[in-house]
């Protein structure tokens, strides 16, 4: 299992890769009306709208500095490939990359958030790693009508 | 996953860093650094990288965002995959011939050493033993073989990147042969509709060897077909 590492504020956060199309750099974004600030936008990907979650917004309540470092993850999140419902998560720091093998998960699992999209918490040279699962942030939020209905 | 790598002047951001302990006690300084002894050289160190790192945490270029923006908007094309319809070739010169070879079967090149004769072998085109990074390998003349004249004078063409002779390592890595080119190109990609048939080439044990003939620099190169190549040496062997 490899992971995508990525910073909100202080925090370490990781993805599963198996999901992930592509990491690209932030584009410009254009906004939805009527849509809160979790939302950053859409872009044109390849053809295809893409719609934008911050995550630095979602999890630390506070916009992705315009720096390099900050990218867009591009991810899948229909079963096949064949019909992808692409979705982007703007992310700050996202410039490693774990493998899932040198890490263990830690013991006592505490489940201190009542947030279902937090998964699994690692421990790396004694840094805890959040892990995410993207699915359940847009069970929660009701972002699914962003997304191209899954057929 | 196809990670898109950030293409910024990293090298003007490393004079404005404040921790440059490498050009203070690491190697580019004087060499204190207690970490060396286990990391041997700063690059794998993980000071070196989380400063590389943090050259990304400057503001980006508007025009960067735009340039982006409207690259990513294109759609992109799965058959322009570059994979499929280009072969990657190594050039080397014997004589006054280049030729090509797959660069799938070099497995290194390096500098020409003594070569050691075998006892009770004269052979033109088994040249001997020679020692390449502590082992043993077979190296042949591949003049010889495929019947180039040996150049006597120093040639007055230089257009590679390395002059002069080397020795290139090729072959399956339980069946290795070295054997002297007299200058290197190195590695060449070249797409697959530009390969011509092998015409009639002047030497005929060369086109026993050509699978094809490929344009580079305003000439044509014979590219060799390395199974060819390789079941000739084993042969001549025996």
């Amino acid at each position: 299992m490899l992971l995508l590492l990525f910073r909100v504020g202080e925090d370490r956060y990781a993805l599963d890769t198996q999901a992930i199309v592509e990491v690209i750099p932030r584009v410009s974004l254009v906004r939805y009306h009527g849509t809160p600030p979790t939302v950053a936008g859409r872009f044109n990907y390849q053809g295809q709208i893409v719609p934008v979650l911050d995550l630095s917004q979602l999890l630390g309540d506070k916009p992705c500095e315009p720096v390099w470092s900050t990218r867009i993850i591009v991810v899948n999140l229909a079963p096949s490939p064949a019909q992808p419902r692409l979705l982007g998560l703007l992310v700050e720091q996202a410039t490693e990359t774990l493998a899932g093998e040198g890490v263990k998960s830690a013991e006592n699992r505490l489940q201190l958030s009542q947030q279902p999209y937090l998964g699994d918490v690692l421990l790396q040279d004694h840094e805890m790693i959040q892990c995410l699962k993207v699915e359940q942030i847009l069970a929660e939020h009701h972002y699914d009508s962003l997304l191209s209905p899954l057929d | 996953m196809e990670l898109r790598t950030v293409n910024c002047e990293l090298q003007t951001g490393i004079t404005s860093m404040q921790t440059t302990c490498w050009t203070e006690i690491g190697v580019r300084g004087d060499r204190t650094c207690p970490e060396l002894q286990t990391v041997t050289h700063c690059q794998n160190c993980t000071v070196y990288s989380q400063a590389g790192r943090s050259l990304l945490e400057r503001p980006v270029p508007k025009d960067y965002v735009q340039d982006w923006t409207t690259r990513l908007a294109q759609p992109h094309n799965r058959e322009q995959d570059t994979r499929d319809t280009t072969v990657s070739v190594c050039l080397f010169r014997l004589g006054q011939e280049w030729l090509a070879i797959p660069a799938n079967v070099v497995n290194q090149a390096g500098n020409p050493s003594t070569v050691h004769s075998l006892p009770h072998r004269r052979d033109r085109v088994l040249r001997g033993l020679v020692k390449v990074r502590g082992q043993l390998l077979l190296c042949v003349s591949l003049h010889e073989l495929l019947g180039i004249a040996l150049p006597e004078t120093p040639p007055a063409q230089n257009i590679s990147r390395l002059n002069g002779q080397r020795l290139l390592v090729m072959g399956p890595p339980q069946a290795l042969w070295a054997f002297e080119v007299d200058e290197l190109y190195g590695l060449y990609r070249c797409r697959t509709e530009q390969l011509r048939n092998a015409p009639a080439l002047g030497s005929q044990i060369l086109e026993r060897f050509s699978q094809s003939i490929l344009p580079w620099q305003h000439q044509t190169v014979s590219y060799l077909d390395s199974d060819r190549l390789l079941s000739a040496l084993q042969q001549h062997l025996l």
